[in-house]
């Protein structure tokens, strides 16, 4: 795709991304917290190069994004790597990724309707480690699967399974 | 199929059957540039609806770093949430 076409796509959806980012920060986000594309790419290929293992996974009501284990967990991470985080959608590659944000920051109230895609990313800054929260309508109901992966992230004990689920 | 924008006349480029049914792989025009996968998936394991079946169509979930394709339980790759459903008739 040439220079031109992707510039008038990151245009397009600068709006979209903007309130995208808003409500995974749960606070406005402004474009001058975008990094250029040229540098998006940049830590896209390299982060592709880094093989992310061991990986666990663990599915939960979406309603529950908010319960203790989970921010039990998200706190395990933090201790077991600390590093600002990229917070990754499908339009970071189209527009900018945002500048990395403290782990804690990333809002975990975030509306099941924030994208169309019902994936996000978190990516820890040098790029050795990744959360990823994959949000769909499984049999009638709204579930989140939690993937965790990386030499760090993906050693902290598994999420405890939540009620019923 | 059309509300996603995949021409009827249009041949898959793969199918597969599983427990949950059939599905039809298409490869069709990104806005913007390229191409995408979307995908046409029989639904008849929906647990929310016994009895049933329903197709879905969408594009085709992916991992936005790595572009991996993500998969459900059956092993069948998941859509967008902004898929389109048709119950059988």
């Amino acid at each position: 795709m040439s220079y031109d076409r992707k510039w008038l796509d990151a245009r397009k959806h600068l709006g979209r991304h903007l309130a995208e980012l808003g409500g995974l920060f749960g606070r406005s986000v402004g474009p001058e917290e975008l990094i250029t594309l040229e540098e998006t790419e940049d830590i896209r290929l390299r982060s592709k190069e880094i093989a992310l293992s061991p990986t666990w996974r663990r599915s939960i009501r979406f309603e529950d994004r908010r319960a203790d284990p989970v921010v039990d967990l998200v706190q395990r991470l933090h201790q077991s790597r600390s590093l600002p985080v990229y917070v990754w959608t499908a339009l970071s590659n189209l527009c900018g990724l945002a500048r990395p944000i403290p782990l804690a920051q990333f809002n975990l109230a975030f509306d099941f309707n924030v994208n169309r895609e019902g994936i996000v990313a978190l990516v820890t800054s040098d790029l050795l480690d990744k959360l990823i929260f994959d949000f769909s309508v499984q049999n009638g109901r709204r579930e989140l699967e939690i993937e965790v992966s990386g030499d760090h992230w993906g050693r902290v004990e598994p999420l405890q399974m939540l009620g019923t689920w | 199929m059309r509300e996603q924008g995949i021409p009827t006349s249009q041949q898959p480029i793969s199918q597969s059957q599983n427990a949950s049914g059939r599905a039809y792989d298409y490869e069709v025009p990104r806005a913007g540039g390229g191409t995408e996968i979307k995908s046409v998936q029989q639904q008849t394991l929906d647990s929310s609806h016994p009895g049933q079946g329903h197709w879905e169509a969408g594009n085709v979930k992916t991992d936005p770093v790595s572009g991996e394709v993500r998969n459900n339980q059956y092993g069948r790759p998941k859509l967008t949430n902004d898929k389109s459903k048709a119950d059988y008739r």
